[in-house]
């Protein structure tokens, strides 16, 4: 069958499988409701496997058709809008990755949530989100983008807030709606402005003219002319800040822990975030021609990968310290884009994926047997008890901490590097993030490790004894993702990256003088070599360096973090109120908000709206009516006057208006 | 001679009707409203009579002050009327009352010009009026009414029977002790109107 | 002979100070039908004036019916003032206000 029709069922098949589990919830059961939507999520892998086998063999164009008008103005507004997909090799490879993660998610939740009342509508909300995400990457335009877009902001919010009557549930998932909607109004600003000035939201159509856009000029302010390029291109970046949790929108990711543990693994590491990557690589041809959008989003996610790392260091819930590492490592990706590495970003957003995934899936695990219990410090000495959680973690571990040969350091590297070659503006203060980074990234992780699976046991002693290893529905995921953790850097590596022409080549728009992949290209021979370089760089020292302050922290001198804490006290506070960016929040947005509408409750509705507009037109009415009342008095002699004066008026018009 | 006489007569009964008609309005006592009323009718049919209009000034007297001023006095006595005195709020009322006159009154003087009225009374239109000269003016009016303007009179004479009419149906009263039997109410009676049963204790 | 004005000056101070007497008459309705006769007396007064003043007889005519009418008015003017005193037990014009609201 045609790759047309594959990619209608691969993006249709989770929907049917969201409708009858959610629909149907009677009907079906538990037993229904898993099978049919793991039915449909595991159709959409196998065929978008085959998809991408096809499409990345180049022995096909890009497939870009439009399957359904779904609205059409007439002589005012002479513009159609389309359902339609464009199946490249971007796309492809973004569908292998959600509709894999989606299925090893669906299948751990059968273990994590069998003892849950909403078990159907568990299931139902993540094929649906998978519906979305998948028409977010098979989009053809940015409005069809945008649905998919807000899609899984919406599913977000009802995973994140699954647990309803939780109070704290409830108030993470308006958060993250909240602060996704702020950075989708930048986003549809952007989008406007693309139609205004390419007069189509067609992709295709709207990078053929992004030449002639990238030399037109418009004046925000009085006095100052912009690049439109420029704009549009950092509104669309502020839709991709809220959606992938760049700083400052970035509140939002680890209060969106409240949910369960599938979802963030599935969300919030692999997929939803991932869309504003996804974005910005979509639209490189646009985003190539403006230099500065170039360098805010390079500094922005350096900013991002250095100080929400810092921040998993004082995190005492296993996974938060995770969020915050996503955070981190989003920030890594972003750099990538701004540094033009669009296919480095890309190839560490699968390698991410997949580790990531991995670390929430184990932490579920963990919590899991702990009885639901987060708080490392109640951890510790779990790894005779939990043997594949504890290898799975620590291959996680290993992943994310770029050690080579795992899959991290080929694309963390790669990253690194690129950050160095760069030559935009804003690029060397990305690279010492990065570096930095790239220390504190293997601090947090193995600080996590060390405390919750060696050490002393600090769980009291009834926990101690019930826990044990999850059952093979939870670690058959884990291990199924820890395979490509280990292995998909080294296979991906030339052919993703250095090749001529590489993987992606086809969907992404670099211009020559910022293609630092292509230097990068003329001294890289093949991964084995990249393996050997590794020991050389001062990345991977100063991974060991970090891994070495973990294992003596909190193996072998386990007091001194208490006593760090306690010399850097302000330090340790700043951290702890996450830089003050919530109180920051909750003072002026929260705060300046609800008085805002205390203002418009009090004194527009009710005082002048009510008061003086309904009330006061009836009062006024009514004080009318006082006064004139008095003329119809009864009395004869008054009715009289009143005639007489109206005769007297009269005879005067009459005879005097000559 | 002649005319300083019409003079004379003119500006005295002229002054008396507005004199009369002044205490008309001024007094306490209906009945003396109502005499002064009639002083007022005769001042004003002397003045008709020096406009030649001898059968309406005679009609004037014996009509209006001879049926309808007695009628007023008949009603006035009839009625317990409670005399009492509003000076105070009469005094307070007056200034308006005399601007307001003395504003129509300057009105109708606008509504004239100077030169209208030169020619006295009795020199313009003598020549249509030659004819009529030398009849008496009942005479005049008799020759007018019952020709050219018979309709009228025949309504002013269906307007008189329509005000007897109303005139006693409005004040009509049934007599209240008849002892005329309705037939009706006597038939349409019902028991328990008549007969009304009680039970009451025996007394010891 | 007496010009014509002056018997409009004199009809029209008549008819001035009934207006008056009607307007401040706040102590009975006999004196409004009072007042109302002298109007029409003033009114008569023109009619006959004129009459004279251009020779026809029209004038006189109207008198005659005027004459007429304000009989009829009278008497059932009064048979009113009768039912009012009847029913309310007087007839002072300061109370009545029903039509008041």
């Amino acid at each position: 069958m045609s790759i047309l029709q594959c990619c209608l069922i691969i993006v249709l098949a989770p929907l049917v499988g969201c409708v009858v589990a959610g629909f149907f919830r009677k009907q079906v059961g538990r037993m229904g409701a898993h099978s049919v939507t793991i039915a449909g999520v595991g159709i959409s892998f196998i065929l978008s496997l085959y998809v991408a086998c096809v499409v990345l063999s180049g022995s096909m164009p890009t497939l870009d058709t439009n399957l359904y008008t779904w609205a059409s103005g007439g002589e005012l507004f002479s513009y159609s809008f389309h359902l339609g997909f464009r199946i490249d090799a971007l796309a492809s490879v973004m569908m292998v990755i959600v509709t894999f993660v989606s299925l090893l998610v669906h299948v751990y939740s059968i273990g994590y949530m069998a003892d849950d009342d909403g078990y159907q509508r568990f299931f139902s909300y993540i094929s649906l989100f998978t519906f979305m995400m998948l028409m977010l990457v098979t989009a053809n335009n940015f409005l069809q983008l945008f649905f998919g877009w807000e899609g899984v902001g919406l599913v977000s919010y009802l995973l994140i807030g699954f647990w309803y009557q939780k109070e704290s549930a409830n108030l993470g998932s308006m958060k993250a709606f909240i602060v996704n909607r702020v950075g989708d109004f930048g986003f549809i600003l952007g989008i406007a402005l693309v139609f205004s000035y390419a007069g189509s939201l067609h992709f295709e159509t709207v990078f053929r003219s992004a030449e002639l856009i990238a030399k037109e000029h418009m004046t925000l302010f009085p006095g100052h002319s912009w690049s439109v390029m420029t704009v549009m291109c950092l509104l669309l970046f502020v839709g991709a800040m809220g959606k992938s949790a760049q700083v400052p929108l970035h509140v939002w990711l680890p209060e969106s822990m409240e949910g369960p543990t599938p979802i963030s693994a599935l969300i919030h590491a692999a997929t939803m975030v991932t869309a504003g990557v996804f974005m910005v690589a979509r639209i490189s041809p646009l985003i190539e021609l403006s230099n500065t959008a170039l360098s805010v989003i390079v500094v922005v996610g350096a900013t991002g990968a250095l100080f929400t790392g810092i921040l998993a260091l004082v995190m005492n819930d296993i996974k938060r310290v995770i969020a915050y590492s996503t955070l981190s490592q989003l920030g890594y990706m972003m750099v990538a884009m701004g540094a033009s590495a669009y296919s480095a970003g890309i190839f560490h957003l699968l390698t991410h994926a997949c580790f990531k995934a991995l670390l929430f899936l184990a932490a579920g695990s963990v919590i899991l047997g702990m009885h639901h219990e987060q708080d490392m410090r109640k951890m510790g000495g779990l790894w005779r008890k939990m043997p594949i959680t504890y290898v799975t973690f620590l291959l996680g571990s290993l992943a994310l901490c770029a050690i080579p040969p795992f899959s991290g350091f080929y694309s963390k590297d790669t990253i690194i590097e690129a950050a160095k070659l760069s030559t935009i503006p804003g690029s060397g203060y990305a690279y010492f993030c990065v570096l930095i980074g790239a220390m504190v990234t293997a601090l947090y992780s193995f600080r996590a490790f060390f405390m919750t699976f060696h050490g002393q046991p600090r769980m009291d002693k009834d926990t101690l004894a019930h826990v044990h290893e999850s059952p093979w529905v939870v670690w058959l995921p884990l291990v199924l993702l820890a395979i490509p953790s280990v292995i998909l850097g080294y296979v991906l590596y030339m052919p993703m990256l250095f090749n001529h022409p590489t993987l992606l080549s086809s969907s992404i728009f670099v211009l020559p003088e910022h293609n630092v992949l292509e230097e990068m290209a003329r001294e890289v021979v093949s991964p084995l070599q990249a393996f050997g370089h590794a020991f050389l760089s001062p990345v991977f020292w100063l991974t060991m360096f970090g891994i070495v302050l973990a294992w003596i922290g909190y193996i072998v001198w386990p007091s001194s973090p208490l006593f760090f804490a306690k010399r850097l006290g302000w330090l340790y506070r700043l951290l702890l109120n996450k830089y003050g960016f919530d109180a920051f929040n909750d003072f002026v947005l929260v705060r300046g908000v609800k008085a805002l509408g205390r203002v418009f409750y009090r004194i527009m509705d009710q005082k002048i709206i009510d008061g003086f507009f309904v009330n006061g037109t009836g009062r006024t009415i009514r004080w009318l009516a006082l006064k004139t009342r008095v003329i119809q008095s009864g009395y004869l002699y008054h009715y009289i006057t009143a005639m007489v004066f109206g005769l007297f008026g009269f005879l005067c018009w009459l005879l005097l208006a000559q | 001679m002649h005319d300083l006489l019409l003079q004379v007569i003119f500006y005295i009964f002229s002054g008396l009707t507005i004199a009369s008609a002044l205490m008309v309005v001024t007094q306490n006592n209906p009945v003396r409203c109502v005499l002064f009323l009639v002083l007022a009718f005769l001042c004003s049919s002397v003045l008709w009579l020096l406009v030649e209009a001898e059968f309406l000034a005679l009609i004037l007297v014996l009509v209006y002050v001879g049926a309808v001023m007695t009628l007023f006095l008949f009603v006035v006595m009839m009625l317990n009327i409670d005399i009492e005195s509003m000076r105070t709020h009469f005094m307070r009322y007056l200034p308006y009352g005399l601007i307001l006159v003395a504003l129509l009154t300057w009105l109708m003087m606008c509504a004239l010009p100077h030169d209208l009225f030169h020619t006295a009374v009795s020199e313009s239109g003598i020549a249509l009026a030659t004819a009529a000269v030398n009849q008496p003016n009942t005479a005049a009016i008799g020759m007018v009414l019952y020709t050219d303007y018979v309709l009228a009179f025949e309504l002013a004479a269906v307007i008189l029977l329509v005000a007897i009419v109303s005139a006693i149906m409005l004040v009509h009263r049934k007599p209240i002790r008849s002892k005329q039997q309705n037939i009706v109410q006597q038939i349409m009676t019902r028991r328990d109107d008549r007969v009304t049963l009680l039970a009451m204790k025996a007394e010891k | 002979m007496i010009p014509v004005t002056n018997y409009l000056i004199l009809t029209s101070i008549l008819f001035g100070l009934s207006l008056a007497g009607i307007l401040l008459n706040r102590r009975n309705v006999i004196l409004l039908l009072v007042c109302i006769e002298l109007m029409l007396l003033a009114v008569n007064t023109n009619f006959v004036a004129f009459s004279h003043y251009h020779g026809g007889h029209a004038g006189e005519i109207f008198v005659f019916f005027i004459l007429t009418v304000a009989a009829a008015e009278a008497a059932i003017g009064l048979a009113i003032v009768l039912l009012l005193y009847r029913n309310r037990g007087n007839i002072n014009v300061n109370k009545m206000n029903h039509l008041k609201g």
